[in-house]
């Protein structure tokens, strides 16, 4: 189908414009901005499927400058029948008129069937299009363009091809993500790591094994000396205890020591003397003065014990026996005076008198002299015995004292002690006991942490010999490794059908491409002049993928706003060519579309517009005059209009 | 005079099974021991045969675990030995390099361990009369690259002598060729019997004198290391003739078992095949074993078998009854390789999106490496890479074959193709 010519009545700023005897090919319409050239494409669009509703936020073009709302154009089908197509007010579209050229009665087919079923939509997108259509990008995902670029011949298995493949990655998603999710594998390999920290933890803690069989060692070597070490400083602190113990005792029993020398002296005993020895002179002494008193006791019978006055005593006693004889005269005289008076023998009696007398006086004198010595010897006995009984007290002192010391110092090794005692004072006695003792205690309790180590030592090494801690982790870590290396296996398994599916539906792609994309693949090569050369439309996805000569591809959004232009375009004309083979070659119309174009790919396109025209007439609307020069130069047979000052003329 | 010693190698002490998860404590108990228990049958089949010395070709930790109980074990082990005078060599190997011991353990004096630092010779004296000698290295770390055993000669070819070394002898691909020599470098030594140690299938590489041997590991370590393990038994007589014994000390056995699922008709088929597989394994391995299952073929089951969710219950119904048992067979995996009843080849011509699949897929078969890009995401993963073992080539196509299944099913399912 071709336009022949059209009318405007009224459309935007358009009333009782027309052009007749458009060229069945290529059409150029020239007018700067605001001419009105978006006007007259949404015309076209207009008269053939409708005006935009009011509540639209399309444009309507209602007249501007009078006419009614609508206009009409004559078209040409393929096989040659002509109609008259009027579009005039009336519904929320518009009514639509069909008359076939020269008839009166409107023709019985509906603007569908000449247009075998091209709808607004397709139209509007792919037939009758702006800068606008042509960036959009949702040209892919309108329902009318997508089932006719991906229509593949039906085939077994490649409309579900997608849907297997989102299903095995929805699958292969809930086991593992590389970015460490909570899945199944991501678990795995955190219980792994945590698993295998326990066990270098483990493994370090042999390190310690190693450190505590050393520390054994040691300790039993410094255990084997400490106890006779201990022995030793015990001793020492039980001697420096008794010595400190025995000072003061030992002290004392000097000061009596030398009392009782001087007592022993003072008595005349020999230094040694015992209590026996006391107590035998005692005996003496006491003899001695009984013997003075009674003067009686035989004289032979007197002990011979030194330092009494024997030989005084014997002859004190001698002479009160001699005086005792001297008393015999004087009761002899007085016997004779008794005698003599009683005889009347005055001689007697006066012999009597005289001799009594003289006896008298004689033991008189004799008998006082004599109790002086006595008394006077019985005094010095009297003073020995006394110097004796303190001396034999002194004596019984030191002997207690000495058993006393005995006590403490015991009986062996006493002459060592004593002469410590005697040569070391109080204090550094005192001093050295304690200092003994502190060490004791030390040396004690520093012996005692070593059996306590030891024991912890040896118990530690025991449980670290028979730990199966560690063959527990590792046998740990060989699960978890089993069970990660089985769904890795189903992961790789999911991982390869899916990459297999994928290639499976790439070389399908490449091999059983729709119409569409092999004809636009021709267009694509054109308009980029060689820079892409193939187009692929996944099976199930609304999208295409552009390719590189050498094999890259690129998906829509990857593309320059110029380059996804062409392709759009591309895919556009294949669509175009697409529907040509089976239906009615529909008139092209396009608004200024080659802007974005750099001059190399705009010289490209222009050429492939160009030849485009061969098969269907087009209406090009530019206002670039280098865009004319490029038509004038690709096609110098393409006529030419100018819309200006609300005309439309041929130029 | 004759004499016999024994030869053992890669005890692996307290190394832990790959392969196994959710296994209750009693079983997993016995797995963790397995090693152990393996070590013990050792040291009492030494006892029990009245062997002169035993010999240990390296591997006797894993020493990067750095396990103290698994060196407590093998020197209760070696006290044995000794208290019944039964000397014991011991040459390291690369899992446990000398200096990665502690060295706080004190080691019986019937024990010697070769020092790393020079080839050493020990003569084997008994009543006065050298029975043998034995030359062995240890290594000094773990990577040796070195063809240590070029450098050992038999300086008395009077006696005995015997190679103690840990090495690898002709091409394997299973094993790191740590110390590789050739049998040709063993052979013209003036050595009469080579211990070996490292590979861990037991392999007798020539049981001629020289005899060079193998004894493989005293217990299977993980899926892949199946059927008995032990030592060997090495008697010499008076003429230095060797004869090999093998004894088995594996407490825990390894099993694979492929069944298919061609035949099967209902759900029940399966579970019955599996456990009568279980009960042969039982009755041929005299000891808790582990078994790994794989379902092949082709058939209406395996429908079902496609969800996860079926093999799960499936090893649930089966493992519950081995969960108490002392003589267990555990399934440590049930693998589905089956696949459904269509005709992939016919498939693979068609002109359709199937056929266009099918294509791919053989493709990718062939070509592993585009398919390993498909991987990377988890498997170069920074975190999981350490513990996500890189598939092998066969691996990969098994896995292609099993996706190709997945996406077969799905297609059908959504279409019936």
């Amino acid at each position: 189908m071709r336009l022949l010519d059209f009318y405007i009545d009224g459309f935007g700023i358009f009333h009782n414009v027309g052009v007749k005897d458009l060229s069945p090919k290529l059409n150029l319409f020239i007018g700067d901005n605001e001419a009105g050239k978006s006007t007259l494409l949404a015309f076209f669009r207009a008269v053939l499927f409708g005006f935009e509703s009011k509540t639209s936020k399309i444009n309507q073009y209602l007249p501007l400058s009078g006419g009614n709302h609508g206009g009409q154009i004559s078209i040409k089908t393929k096989d040659n029948r002509e109609f008259l197509i009027k579009r005039t007010p009336g519904g929320a579209q518009g009514q639509i008129t069909i008359t076939p050229r020269g008839g009166e009665t409107p023709s019985e087919e509906s603007i569908s069937e000449i247009l075998k079923g091209v709808t607004k939509d397709l139209y509007r997108n792919v037939f009758a299009f702006s800068l606008d259509e042509l960036q959009d990008m949702e040209f892919l995902q309108n329902e009318t363009i997508s089932s006719r670029i991906y229509s593949f011949g039906a085939s077994a298995g490649k409309t579900s091809a997608i849907d297997i493949e989102n299903r095995i990655d929805k699958k292969m998603k809930e086991l593992f993500t590389p970015r460490g999710e909570v899945k199944e594998i991501n678990n795995l390999l955190y219980s792994l790591n945590q698993t295998s920290k326990k066990i270098e933890e483990i493994e370090k803690s042999v390190d310690s094994y190693d450190e505590h069989r050393r520390r054994l060692q040691e300790i039993e070597k410094q255990l084997e000396t400490i106890d006779s070490e201990i022995a030793a400083k015990r001793e020492t602190a039980e001697k420096l205890k008794l010595l400190n113990k025995a000072k003061p005792v030992w002290e004392e029993l000097e000061k009596i020591e030398k009392e009782a020398e001087m007592l022993l002296a003072a008595a005349s005993l020999p230094k040694t003397a015992s209590i026996d020895d006391i107590a035998k002179r005692e005996d003496s002494i006491k003899y001695a003065r009984e013997s003075l008193y009674s003067n009686h006791i035989p004289l032979g019978m007197l002990p011979k014990e030194n330092n009494l006055p024997w030989e005084r005593i014997k002859r004190e006693i001698n002479i009160n026996r001699i005086a005792r004889f001297i008393l015999i005269p004087a009761l002899l005289g007085i016997a004779a005076v008794i005698a003599g008076l009683a005889g009347t023998n005055s001689i007697i009696a006066t012999a009597g008198v005289i001799v009594s007398a003289v006896a008298i006086t004689v033991f008189g004198l004799s008998y006082h002299a004599s109790k002086k010595r006595t008394e006077k010897l019985l005094e010095e006995l009297a003073s020995m015995a006394e110097q004796c009984a303190a001396a034999r007290n002194t004596i019984a002192k030191l002997d207690w004292i000495k058993s006393k010391l005995t006590d403490i110092i015991g009986k062996e090794n006493t002459s060592e002690i004593m002469k410590r005692l005697a040569a070391e004072d109080e204090s550094t006695i005192a001093y050295d006991a304690e200092r003994a003792d502190e060490e004791l205690t030390k040396i004690e309790q520093s012996s005692r942490q070593m059996y306590e180590e030891r024991g912890r030592l040896k118990q530690e090494i025991e449980s670290a010999e028979r730990s199966d801690n560690l063959a527990k982790e590792l046998q740990q870590r060989e699960e978890l490794k089993t069970e990660l290396n089985e769904k890795a296996e189903q992961w790789a398994i999911m991982a390869i059908a899916k990459g297999l599916l994928k290639r499976a539906r790439e070389k399908y792609e490449k091999e059983k491409q729709p119409r569409v994309i092999t004809e636009a693949i021709e267009f694509i090569k054109t308009i980029t002049c060689g820079a892409y050369s193939g187009i692929y439309a996944p099976i199930g996805k609304k999208t295409v993928y552009i390719e590189q000569p050498n094999g890259l591809r690129k998906t829509v959004t990857e593309l320059s706003r110029g380059t996804r232009e062409q392709l759009y375009l591309a895919l556009r004309f294949g669509l175009i060519r697409e529907y040509g083979t089976n239906a009615e070659p529909l008139p092209i119309i396009m608004d200024d579309i080659l802007v974005n174009f750099d001059p190399k790919r705009a010289d490209a396109a222009t050429q492939a517009i160009a030849d485009l025209a061969e098969s269907n007439q087009i209406l090009f609307f530019t206002c670039h005059p280098e865009t004319i020069a490029r038509f004038k130069k690709a096609n110098p047979s393409a006529r030419y209009y100018t819309i200006d000052n609300l005309s439309i003329s041929e130029c | 005079m004759a004499f016999a010693f024994l030869h053992a190698a890669d005890l692996h002490l307290d190394c832990q099974f790959e392969g196994i998860s959710k296994a209750p404590n009693d079983i997993s108990n016995t797995l963790r021991e397995a090693t152990f228990a393996a070590w013990r049958s050792v040291v009492k089949s030494a006892i029990e045969h009245g062997v002169e010395f035993v010999l240990i070709a390296g591997d006797v930790f894993n020493s990067k675990d750095r396990s103290l109980r698994a060196q407590i074990r093998y020197r209760d082990g070696l006290n044995e030995l000794a208290n019944y005078g039964i000397e014991t060599f011991v040459v390291h190997g690369n899992h446990d390099p000398a200096g990665s011991w502690n060295a706080s353990i004190d080691w019986p004096d019937l024990v010697h361990t070769f020092t790393h630092e020079r080839i050493e010779t020990i003569p084997v004296i008994r009543k006065g009369c050298k029975i043998a000698a034995i030359t062995g290295i240890s290594y000094a770390q773990r990577d040796v690259r070195e063809n240590l055993a070029a450098k050992f000669h038999a300086e008395d070819t009077e006696t005995f002598n015997i190679g103690l070394l840990h090495c690898t002898c002709g091409a394997s691909s299973e094993h790191e060729p740590y110390a590789p020599c050739s049998v040709s470098d063993l052979s013209d030594k003036g050595f009469d019997y080579w211990a070996l140690g490292h590979v861990h299938t037991r392999s007798i590489i020539s049981s001629r004198s020289p005899v060079i041997a193998y004894p493989g590991n005293t217990q299977g370590l993980n899926p892949n290391e199946t059927g008995a393990r032990g030592c060997l038994l090495v008697s010499v007589d008076d003429l230095k003739k060797v004869d090999l014994k093998f004894i088995d000390t594996d407490a825990v056995r390894w099993f694979q078992e492929a069944i298919s699922i061609d035949e099967m008709t209902r759900d029940q088929d399966i579970l019955d095949a599996i456990q009568s597989k279980i009960e042969e394994i039982r009755t041929k391995a005299h000891r808790p074993s582990v078994v790994r299952i794989s379902l092949t073929g082709r058939g209406v089951l395996h429908k079902s078998l496609v969800r996860q969710s079926f093999i799960n219950h499936l090893l649930d119904e089966i493992r519950i009854k081995e969960a108490r048992r002392e003589d267990f067979v555990w399934v440590e995996s049930i693998s589905d390789a089956t696949a459904a009843e269509i005709d992939i080849k016919e498939r693979r011509k068609g002109q359709d999106f199937v056929g266009d699949f099918l294509r791919v897929t053989e493709e990718a078969k062939q070509n592993t490496n585009s398919i390993r890009e498909l991987l990377e995401p988890l498997f170069e993963h920074k975190e999981a890479r350490s513990f996500i073992q890189a598939p092998s080539n066969e691996r990969i196509i098994e896995w292609i074959e099993r996706a190709e299944t997945m996406v077969l099913d799905e297609l059908a399912a959504e279409e019936s193709i």
